[in-house]
């Protein structure tokens, strides 16, 4: 019982200090403009700065993105639940990879795509009355869409596999019609979960910071997340409307997050019976057939072919201005990026370095702080759950913002701000809820009859522990670990905001050289990461089966 | 080692479990605590265990104390030395059969002739040759052999079982039960074991405790408690109980004739509603004329609808709620 009390206070200190006070840090700063406090300081700082425009594009964008997620991703659902094209399995596995590639990345792809003399014009010579039209807010919605839809794909698509046959057929026995039943029974069914898809591709949308930073700077299109970034590392830097932005920006996604929350629990059917649910499926034949894999081929061809062949063609071309043709073709741009002392393999061993010192930390802080959690009965239990998971929460920028203005302070006794440790600390910050997420999983298939009977079996708590619940948790731990080390390879934002003077990573590397260097070498640095990453998420899957085997 | 339990308590909030209870588990029998779901008996199994802790009362194991709220003492479960097979077995996924079954000494670090003495309690379950599986690997019969050698392996004086058979398949429960019993009787185990099914606490029990909402209601061999039950819920809930005057008068379906043998006889008319056969006899379902519904057994087919007339001898009727007894005798 006393390890217990002394696990808690633990566990509140530490998400206090990491999580919480970064973000009351950020609210404070923006109520107190000239050392007054105000409530109301942030909306007029916002109104007054000619600001407001930067928040209606954010939702704007929330919207619209929203809108084009919907789109697209509202037929594929339909294909794979309803018809034979459900049986192609691996179509879920590939899906997956917009949502895993990193925004700003994906951003580039387009830009290179698109862009004047860009391989669409070099391919298809009239598209270039076409391609201007593209550098438009269209554009931006366009790929933040393909990038969200598969979100809103795997929540619709496992919503309506649990509605399952059986109640679709107990609507035609008692005799609806296809649109009465589609009206009176999938619609009402459905809308929670697409409600609660829609705010999450909201928030990530406003949260976003990849694809602003790198196309919204392009056509001129300033949301929330760039102006906080610009108002922060490019002068004249202006931490009171920085903070205003990210309170506001706070603000915003916390009351989309209440929003879902509310809805999710009010309008959740319990639509699992503990049978499992047959679905019927339609055979399509002739034009339906060749259209349904028409669709597919251009949603794949778009949120996966244009942004990856463009990153992978830019990588290996001798001459950008030779375009595509046979001999213009080389690995240079590899051989210089990773020969030994060049700027591009410091950046990446910085970032591999990083990664696994950061992923090795939150496995063990995330670990710990689920077993805290444990069932979440008790209040305790419920707040260290809700801080634990705060950062999937808050948009990431807002989060850096505050954790500068923490540890950048003047009476800040812990000298880590401007060092190696800041970055590990931030990307620690950012991740630690997937293991705590993973974790607190792996916890709940624990049944309580396998710690009692250690206990009666003579087993000390500590032993108990040991030889029980932490082989039963490893498998969580490892994934939080894979997860947290893969995105902290890619991570922008953080990266950009907190890096020491000088230091590199792969994330800033492909940034500054797409923005001011060579394309190329910047190309070749994403196709390293994003396969480096992949790898390793795939050997670790697959060490995960043979432990199960 | 006998187990003894006195006035012992236990609420959860507002709502009362068990209501100072005192047992006496005998060394080296067989004891059933029977009851419907709800009515305390697990949990009075984890107190023993350790699991839970009492509100209020002692727990004896022979002579050592393992809980006491006056002397302030409260042995952790780790340390009570005793096997437990629990409901679904609660075998652990990562361990292997043989480090199932090594848990307990490895645990307390008796490690001496660890691997032979393993082995014995493997052998006594019969299921040589698995020790290198994982019990997802089993099927139900072993993985309950597995629970059972785990418990064993440890030479406990107490072994608790928590409805273990609830997880098996009808066919599979009368043999394990046989199994079970002989491996109690082999190594001269204190057995307390927890079931809601009647039929199992009767064919296997020394005692049973007849137990309903956190109170024991009888105790007493399988036999007196079904030849002579204390109290109508346990008439009900022990056997087939066929009443005369509602939770009053009671007489058990064999005693019910469809002749008479003795002057004394009681005697009623009855419509046969139901005739179930089930290989050596007949179980029949008769409407007595008062509203009652009784069953009683015959040796051959008899037609729905049919009226009999039914005899009872006075000496096989049990009374209860002794007060209105007098009056209607």
């Amino acid at each position: 019982m006393k390890t217990r009390k002394w696990g808690f206070t633990l566990a509140l200190v530490l998400l206090a200090v990491l999580i919480v006070s970064p973000l009351c840090i950020v609210l404070l700063h923006s109520f107190y403009p000239d050392d007054t406090f105000d409530i109301t300081a942030p909306f007029r700082t916002m109104f007054d700065g000619e600001l407001s425009e930067v928040f209606f594009n954010s939702i704007q964008l929330g919207f619209m993105v929203v809108l084009g997620a919907t789109v697209l991703a509202l037929p594929m659902v339909f294909l794979m639940t309803k018809t034979s094209l459900g049986r192609h399995k691996w179509l879920d596995v590939v899906l997956i990879i917009p949502f895993m590639t990193p925004p700003y990345i994906g951003s580039m792809g387009w830009i290179l795509f698109m862009q004047k003399r860009g391989f669409l014009e070099q391919m298809v010579p009239f598209t270039e009355k076409i391609t201007p039209f593209f550098f438009s807010l269209f554009g931006m919605v366009t790929i933040m869409s393909l990038h969200l839809f598969p979100f809103l794909y795997l929540i619709l698509r496992n919503a309506l596999a649990k509605i399952g046959n059986n109640l679709e057929e107990a609507g035609q026995v008692y005799g609806g019609t296809f649109m009465y039943r589609f009206r009176k029974i999938i619609i009402p069914l459905l809308l929670s979960s697409y409600g609660m898809g829609a705010l999450l591709v909201m928030v990530k949308t406003i949260a976003e910071f990849g694809t602003p930073a790198t196309f919204g700077r392009l056509i001129g299109y300033h949301v929330l997340t760039s102006e906080i970034h610009k108002y922060t590392s490019s002068w004249p830097i202006d931490f009171a409307r920085a903070t205003a932005l990210a309170s506001i920006l706070l603000s915003a996604c916390l009351l989309f997050w209440y929003v879902q929350n509310v809805m999710s629990r009010k309008f959740q059917y319990q639509t699992i019976t503990g049978k499992g649910s047959r679905q019927k499926t339609v055979q399509f034949k002739g034009w339906k057939r060749v259209l349904s894999w028409g669709y597919v081929v251009f949603l794949l061809g778009t949120s996966i072919g244009v942004p990856y062949f463009s990153i992978v063609v830019s990588s290996l071309q001798k001459l950008r201005g030779e375009g595509l043709a046979w001999g213009n073709f080389t690995f240079a741009h590899y051989a210089e990026l990773l020969s030994f002392g060049s700027p591009g393999l410091q950046a990446l061993t910085n970032s591999l370095g990083l990664a696994f010192i950061a992923a090795s930390i939150a496995a063990i802080l995330g670990t710990f702080l689920a077993l805290q959690i444990g069932k979440g009965k008790k209040w305790t239990e419920r707040v260290t759950d809700a801080f634990s998971l705060l950062p999937n929460t808050v948009p990431g920028i807002v989060i850096v913002v505050g954790l500068i203005l923490l540890w950048n302070a003047s009476w800040m006794p812990i000298p880590i701000y401007n060092t190696y440790a800041m970055v590990a600390l931030t990307y620690v910050v950012f991740y630690v809820p997937y293991t705590v997420q993973y974790v607190k999983a792996s916890l709940g298939q624990i049944n309580v009859s396998l710690t009692n009977a250690a206990n009666v079996f003579g087993g000390t708590p500590w032993y108990t522990f040991r030889r029980v619940v932490l082989p039963l948790i490893i498998p969580g731990v490892l994934a939080g670990w894979t997860m947290t080390f893969t995105i902290s390879v890619r991570e922008l934002v953080a990266s950009l905001m907190v890096l020491p003077p000088s230091m590199e990573v792969s994330a800033t590397y492909i940034f500054t050289q797409f923005e001011q260097g060579s394309v190329s070498l910047g190309m070749a640095m994403a196709v390293v990461s994003v396969g480096l990453t992949t790898i390793v998420l795939l050997v670790m899957n697959q060490l995960f089966q043979q432990e199960k085997g | 080692m006998d187990v003894l339990m006195q006035d012992v308590s236990k609420s959860y909030g507002t709502q009362v479990v068990l209501e100072s209870m005192n047992m006496h588990f005998p060394s080296g029998q067989f004891t059933s605590l029977l009851g419907p779901s709800g009515c305390g008996k697990t949990t009075l199994l984890r107190l023993i265990a350790g699991l839970e802790t009492p509100d209020y009362g002692d727990i004896y194991f022979a002579e050592h104390c393992m809980f006491s709220t006056k002397r302030k003492i409260n042995r952790p479960v780790h340390q009570r030395k005793l096997g437990m097979v629990f409901q679904e077995f609660a075998l652990w996924p990562h361990l292997t059969v043989f480090e199932n079954v090594a848990f307990g000494l490895r645990a307390t670090k008796d490690t001496k002739n660890l691997a032979a003495r393993v082995e014995e309690a493997i052998k006594a379950v019969r299921l040589e040759g698995l020790e290198k599986r994982h019990p997802h690997q089993l099927s139900g019969g072993q993985q309950q052999r597995v629970a059972f050698a785990r418990a064993i392996a440890i030479k406990p004086k107490l072994i608790l079982f928590d409805e273990p058979l609830s997880a098996l398949d009808a066919m599979l429960r009368e043999e394990m039960r046989r199994e079970i019993l002989e491996l109690v009787r082999n190594f001269g185990l204190t057995a307390v074991y927890v079931t809601h099914d009647q039929e199992e606490a009767m064919s296997m029990s020394d005692n049973i405790m007849v137990m309903q909402q956190g109170k024991l209601l009888q105790h007493g061999s399988p036999e007196s408690i079904y030849s002579k039950p204390e109290d109508a819920f346990v008439a009900n809930f022990v056997g087939k109980s066929n009443w005369i005057v509602h939770d009053m008068q009671m007489v058990r379906p064999e005693h019910v004739h469809f002749t008479s043998n003795h002057a004394g006889d009681r005697s009623w008319k009855a419509v046969v509603s139901n005739v179930s056969y089930q290989g050596e006899r007949y179980e029949i379902t008769l409407h007595i004329a008062d509203g009652m519904t009784w069953t009683t057994y015959y040796n051959r087919r008899m037609q729905i609808g049919e009226n009999v007339n039914v005899f009872v001898s006075p000496q096989h009727i049990q009374f209860f709620n002794h007060d209105k007894e007098e009056v209607l005798l």
